[in-house]
This record gives structure tokens, C-alpha cells and sequence, in this order.
């Protein structure tokens, strides 16, 4: 028998290779139904029918390429790859290769009974365990799964990219950024490279148009290897940053600004530039290396519009320090919670430690160190100090809608010169200590929550405490409730919460007052801030009371948060 | 008030839920895991409406296995998967898929095609077996299955997910005309404000002692 070639040029020469939907139907029913037949052996992948080998019955492969020079006694069929029949090769049965080639080099030598079907269009396909199943047309879903799940993939893509910065504040309004995002991979580290160059607009300074009304963040990212996978990180920058973020939640302070003209964060400038090393494991656990040489700028509050203004009107930007500084800071990150949104279980810690040297050249005011009339201010000079962050937090689920949940944050100064007002601390207020008023321990009370030495603290009454502790215990019961309402039936989830916290903040230096301590000395406890509440979450509104303790004539607080307390 | 639930009358439409179950072990076969089902959680009339103007529903299902023994329980093991579900206007049918099943994540199984949306309600109402297997006989344990329904747009999805993450992060493609990222980024937030929005579900099974 001779072999004869049947070529489908009608169909390869006026659509894609890709389009399936050219095939003839009966050629791809048929494709499939060989595939598929209980009998036949199936491959994917490279298959090589050796000179030797003589399979019976069919032989189905998908994906090939295909190499026959051995004997197959039923069909053979190869979908989405090429065949080869070279010398000796023998099919008793007929040939069909869908979305490839066929050559064969053994010429006369090579037997193939039955007809010889090619056709050059790929076959579009999925498997559904052994079944091979054909999207005959473009399936909606899978190819729209398949963008989804590989989206984050993307090796490649050029973007630009507008974004806000998460929040609104008295200094800036709300920041705009703006830019050029490019990514690329790099297979050769399984990685990546991000370079983002970003201008940050500032709506409050919008209609004056001058320097303060312009930002910029550029940075370069490159990232390698897996489990742990080492990460490069450069940026340069102008932008409005602030002193304590580690309190409300950024959407929180922006809703406060908005709707209240409540800020619960002070701010200044830093320009400059920094670089980072970072080994990540598992995505939630990292150590971070960073260097930064970065300027500092106080920058004063301007009148953005709220909501629902107070009589008061904005509190004052404090007057932060002024000056150069070079930062090396060591970061730990640790997370073994079950989930970064439902939480129930684990540990989360976060460590920074940090080294700062350079000189100021203007001090911002400060607190006067005895009951003085007027803050001081420092003559400008050289400062280098140490400082450490850390905020630890354990998550136990006692039951299977019950947990108790607890939290310690230690903070503050380990050596060196006094801490620039920028790497200051406070405790108080909404996030931290809600039975109280935000940096305040009481009118008559030493200012244990920001270290401020009342009535002569400086304007906007920065954070001022150089160490602090808090610690923040919670017990949380979930519930299912269900109701009618306006003829429709609204169930939903929420949970109970008994809270209480404790904390204070202090000065470094010879033993004064109630604000000063030495060094090695730990405040007495009865010195501390104290309150408990409870509160009801349906989740992502906190609706929360809280009295203070320590303070009984302190009166009742009423908090909502849009996130977990912690 | 909050804790009291007010029964509806004859007829009450139902309540969207995910449910957990326990299968009861019957030796000599082997343990399986926990029934995982969604109970009408596409019956609503926002979501139907968005499905039928073009936006692909996503069933994202979240299931665990906890100890119960000792004073904390502790979280042995978990499992994720989806359900997409999309409503094709030319055949006018509702199609859906699941994917990442049992961890496999580009293997994708497909549900099936339906003429109706009730029959896509009741084939994402059938069991799912969860291969989430006590490891240990005799103790303690409980499983938690939490579900995430959205809606998302089909072509947008990643300015979607930039606004998810950062309140108003539209992004464009370099091919796009920029001007468009502005009238993209509102109509994802019309999305959220109309009931585009996440709807969360959650499902806990009593304790049992695994056999």
C-alpha cells in the first residue's frame, strides 16, 4: 500500500493555526472519539515507537511530537503535534494528525493502511481526567479562568497607574499617584523586575501650584527565587509620611479626616533615597535589611474640607525637627495566623530596629522638661540614637466561635542621643486606649499619654514619649442573627467583644516627676492608663464603648472602627 | 434584637448560606471529608441582573480543620477553591466551573451549562467533597467553611481588584486611552455600591471525634 496524503489547504490557508473552530466538525468528532475509545492507548507528551515495538490496537497522542519506526496495528492519531514514520514504520490502520505535520523520511519503506488525514489547525482542548473534551468554540469560562488565575502572573506588562494613597490627611489632602509601572520577568532568578516612577499630586495644595503641591516615589524592585525568595528594593522620594502608623488603620484616619476633621496622625517631608535587602519565606515571613539618607521637613497643616466640621478646626501639624539623617534599620516580620482577614489563630510579630545618625539643624518645640510656661527648643547639632518597635500579638481560638486574642507593644529608645520628634511615641485615644481621648491621660493628670507637659505643650501637642508599652487583651464570641427588614429577610455574621487595655508613655533622663525615668527603670503600674469595654463587630464596623479605669470621673467613649482592633 | 431571628411567613423565600456537614463513617469504608454545599447563593436578584449584563459571579470557598482538644484549638488543615459562574448571552445559558480543586490549581472542572438559573442554583447547591481528613482517630475536631461571593466585571477585572485593594486604583493598559481610567474606576465603584460588592458566608460544623 502506498501512502497517500490528504491535505486540508482550503481551511490551513485562510485561518490561524490557533482557531480549532476551522476544523471540520466530523474531523474533530473524530480526533475526540479516538482519543477517548476505551482501547486506545492514550500518551501526552513525546512518544517514540521504537523499531522493535509492536503495539496493538490504536494509539492516541496528545501534544506529541510522535516518533513511529515500529509497527502499530489499529490507528494512529496525534493531536496538536507533529509525526514522523520513519524507515520500517508500519500503521495498519490509518493516520489522522490534527494541528500538525506529517513526515515521513523512511519513503517506500514506511506502510500505513487506510487513509492519511493532516490538517494543520490546532485542536483547542481541555482534559477532564482521562477525557479529552473540545472547546469547540471559545469557552467563556476556562479562557476566562485562565486569564484570572495567571493574571498576577503576568510576566510582563506596562501600566500606568493612578492611585491614591489610601487616606486623606490636614497636610495634604488627598495624594494623588501618578505614573509609569513597568514589570518584566526574569526567568533566569524565577523573578522579576517592577520599576515604578510615580508623581504625587496634592489636592490641598492644588490651587496654588507650587512645590509643596508636587511629590515623587521611584522605585525599582527586583525579586528572585522561591521559598525564600530574596528581594531588591531602591526608591527615591519626596513625599508626606508619618510619625505613628501603627495605630489606626489608614482608612480609618482618612475617614476621620474626611468626615470629622478628627486627624489622629502627625506628618512631615522627608526626601531622600533608600535601598533594601529582603529574604521572604512563605509570603509572611520576612527580615528586612534597609539604608536609608533621607531630609526631614516639618510641614504645617493647611484647611482641607470635611464633612462635618468642628468648631475647633484642624488640630495643628506639630513643628517636627528639621534635618539630615541617615537610617539603618533591621526589620522582622513573623505571621502564623490562619488568615490576614478571618482570624483565629497564631502569631504575628513585627520587630524594627532602627539606627539614626546625622544633624539636625532645627529642632521642633518640645515639651519644657518641669512645669515651665513654654515649650523649648533644642539648639541644632548632631544626634545619632537607637530605637526599637515591636508589637507582638498571639491569637488563640478556645472554641469554635469563641477566641481570646492578646497583644503587647513595646517601643522606644535604647541609646543614643534623645529621639527626634519624627521616632517619637504616643498611646491614647481610639487606637490604642479608647476609654481615653486621643493623647490624653486626663486635663489634671500627667500627660503619661504622649509625655507633654500640659498646659505648655507645643502646638498640635505632638507625640513626645520616647518609650512606651501597651498591652491589649480581647475575647471574642461570634453570633448568627437574622431578621426581616423592609420584606426582605438579612442574615449575617458578627461577634461579641470584651476588651481591655493598658499603657503609658515616658522620657528617658535622671529620674523628674512622673514623666522622667531612668534608663533601666520600669514606671510603677499604677501609673499606667486602664480601660475596658465591650463592643459589637459586623464585620468590617466596630461598634465599641470604652471607660477608663485608672480615671474613674473620665467620661464613657464611643468608638466605631472600620477594621479590627487588632 | 441582634441574636433573635424573626421567622418569615408561609413561603419565605430562602436564606443564601453555605453549609458544612459531617459525613458519618461507615467501616470498613474510609474516612472522607466535610459535604460543602452553597445554598442560593446566586438566588438574588442583583446578582442575577449583573450576571445577565455580563459580569461573571465568583464563588471563592475557604474550608478548615481544627482540633478541639486542649485549651486552644489549632488549625490542621485547609483547602481553597472557586466557582465561576457566567451567563452567556448568545446561547442565553448560565455556565460554571470550578478551579484550584484540591489544590491542583490549573485544572479546571467544568459544572455545566444551564438553560435556567435555577438549575445552576441547584447544581452549586450538590455536596462537595472537601479532602480535608482528620489525620488522627479519636480526637476532637470541627470544620469551618467560609464562603466569598463577587461579582466581578469581566473586562476590568484587574482595575477591580486595584480599587479592592486600594480604594481607588484604576489601571490602564499603555494601548488605553488614560482618559478612560477615571470613567473605569466610577463604574467599579457603582459596582461595589449597588451590590457588586463581597458577600460573606460562613458555616461551622459541631464537634466531632474523628474515627
Amino acid at each position: 500500500m502506498k501512502v497517500y496524503w490528504v491535505l486540508a489547504l482550503g481551511w490551513a490557508a485562510s485561518v490561524s493555526a490557533q482557531d480549532s473552530s476551522a476544523l471540520p466538525r466530523e474531523v474533530i468528532d473524530e480526533a475526540v472519539t479516538r482519543y477517548n475509545a476505551p482501547a486506545a492507548l492514550r500518551a501526552v507528551g513525546r512518544l517514540t515507537v521504537a523499531a522493535d515495538q509492536d503495539i496493538k490496537g490504536d494509539v492516541a497522542v496528545i501534544d506529541g511530537p510522535v516518533t513511529v519506526a515500529g509497527h502499530v496495528g489499529g490507528r494512529l492519531t496525534v493531536i496538536n503535534g507533529d509525526l514522523q514514520l520513519i524507515a520500517g514504520a508500519t500503521v495498519d490502520s490509518g493516520v489522522l494528525v490534527v494541528g500538525g505535520t506529517l513526515a515521513a523520511p523512511g519513503g517506500d519503506s514506511v506502510r500505513v493502511g487506510g487513509a492519511a488525514l493532516v490538517f494543520a489547525q490546532k485542536l483547542r482542548y481541555h482534559l477532564e481526567g482521562e477525557r479529552l473534551v473540545v472547546s469547540t468554540e471559545t469557552d467563556p469560562i476556562k479562557n476566562w479562568w485562565t486569564r484570572w488565575l495567571h493574571r498576577r502572573d503576568r510576566p510582563n506588562y506596562t501600566d500606568i497607574t493612578l492611585t491614591s494613597a489610601h487616606t486623606y490627611n490636614r497636610v495634604e489632602g488627598l495624594p494623588i499617584f501618578v505614573g509609569p509601572s513597568i514589570r518584566r520577568a526574569l526567568p533566569w532568578t524565577n523573578g522579576s523586575l517592577s520599576v515604578d516612577a510615580l508623581g504625587i499630586v496634592r489636592t490641598e495644595n492644588f490651587a496654588e501650584w507650587n512645590k509643596q503641591t508636587f511629590g515623587y516615589r521611584f522605585g525599582a524592585d527586583m525579586r528572585g527565587g522561591e521559598d525564600p525568595r530574596l528581594t531588591l528594593a531602591l526608591r527615591a522620594y519626596d513625599e508626606v509620611a508619618p510619625v505613628e502608623n501603627w495605630q489606626l488603620g489608614d482608612g480609618e484616619v482618612g475617614l476621620a479626616s474626611f468626615f470629622f476633621r478628627r486627624d489622629y496622625r502627625d506628618y512631615f517631608e522627608r526626601q531622600g533615597a533608600s535601598g533594601a535587602v529582603s529574604v521572604v519565606n512563605d509570603a509572611r515571613t520576612s527580615l528586612t535589611l534597609s539604608l536609608a539618607d533621607e531630609h526631614w521637613y516639618p510641614r504645617a497643616e493647611r484647611n482641607p474640607f470635611a464633612l462635618i466640621p468642628t468648631d475647633d478646626g484642624w488640630r495643628p501639624n506639630p513643628t517636627l525637627d528639621d534635618g539630615n539623617l541617615r537610617l539603618v534599620a533591621l526589620t522582622a516580620r513573623i505571621d502564623t495566623r490562619n488568615s490576614e482577614t478571618d482570624i483565629w489563630s497564631g502569631w504575628y510579630a513585627i520587630a524594627n530596629l532602627e539606627y539614626g545618625n546625622g544633624h539636625i539643624s532645627h529642632f521642633g518645640a518640645r515639651s519644657p522638661p518641669e512645669a515651665a510656661l513654654i515649650p523649648v527648643t533644642p539648639v541644632p547639632g548632631d544626634v545619632n540614637y537607637t530605637r526599637l518597635f515591636l508589637d507582638l500579638r498571639r491569637y488563640n481560638r478556645l472554641a469554635p466561635n469563641a477566641q481570646f486574642n492578646v497583644r503587647a507593644v513595646i517601643a522606644g529608645w535604647l541609646a543614643g542621643d534623645p529621639l527626634p520628634l519624627e521616632r517619637r511615641f504616643s498611646v491614647g485615644g481610639p487606637g490604642t486606649i479608647p476609654g481615653f481621648d486621643f493623647r490624653s491621660a486626663g486635663d489634671d493628670a500627667p500627660d503619661v499619654a504622649s509625655c507633654s507637659a500640659v498646659p505648655a505643650a507645643p502646638a498640635g501637642r505632638p507625640a513626645e514619649c520616647e518609650r512606651i508599652i501597651l498591652g491589649q487583651a480581647e475575647y471574642r464570641t461570634a453570633f448568627h442573627f437574622g431578621l426581616r427588614m423592609f420584606g426582605r429577610r438579612i442574615e449575617n455574621d458578627g461577634a461579641w467583644v470584651v476588651f481591655t487595655d493598658a499603657g503609658r508613655g515616658w522620657l528617658v533622663g535622671p529620674r523628674l516627676g512622673a514623666l522622667q525615668y531612668p534608663a533601666s527603670t520600669f514606671p510603677n503600674l499604677r501609673t499606667f492608663m486602664t480601660d475596658a469595654g465591650l463592643g459589637v463587630t459586623i464585620d468590617p464596623i466596630g461598634v465599641y464603648v470604652a471607660k477608663a479605669l485608672s480615671r474613674p470621673e473620665e467620661r464613657p467613649h464611643f468608638v466605631i472602627r472600620v477594621r479590627r482592633t487588632f | 434584637m441582634l441574636g433573635a431571628v424573626l421567622g418569615g411567613g408561609a413561603g419565605a423565600q430562602s436564606v443564601p448560606r453555605v453549609e458544612i456537614s459531617v459525613p458519618q463513617v461507615v467501616p470498613p469504608d474510609p474516612p472522607a471529608g466535610p459535604q460543602v454545599r452553597g445554598v442560593d447563593v446566586l438566588a438574588n436578584g442583583t446578582i442575577r441582573d449583573l450576571m445577565r449584563s455580563g459580569f461573571p459571579a465568583r464563588l471563592h470557598y475557604h474550608a478548615e480543620l481544627w482540633t478541639a482538644s486542649g485549651v486552644f484549638n489549632t488549625l490542621e488543615s485547609s483547602r481553597d477553591w472557586d466557582i465561576i459562574a457566567r451567563y452567556d448571552p448568545l446561547t442565553k445559558h448560565f455556565r460554571a466551573a470550578r478551579v484550584n480543586p484540591e489544590n491542583a490549581p490549573e485544572r479546571v472542572e467544568m459544572l455545566g451549562d444551564f438553560d435556567h438559573a435555577t438549575a445552576l442554583d441547584s447544581t452549586l447547591a450538590d455536596p462537595y467533597v472537601v479532602p480535608l481528613i482528620p489525620r488522627e482517630r479519636s480526637r476532637r475536631y470541627y470544620y469551618v467553611v467560609a464562603l466569598d461571593v463577587d461579582v466581578v466585571s469581566l473586562s476590568d477585572l484587574d482595575e477591580v481588584e486595584r480599587w479592592l485593594r486600594g480604594e481607588l486604583r484604576p489601571a490602564v493598559r499603555g494601548q488605553r486611552n488614560p482618559g478612560g481610567v477615571v470613567g473605569r474606576g466610577i463604574r467599579t465603584l457603582f459596582l461595589r455600591l449597588i451590590g457588586a460588592e463581597k458577600r460573606h458566608y460562613e458555616a461551622r460544623t459541631k464537634i466531632f471525634r474523628s474515627g
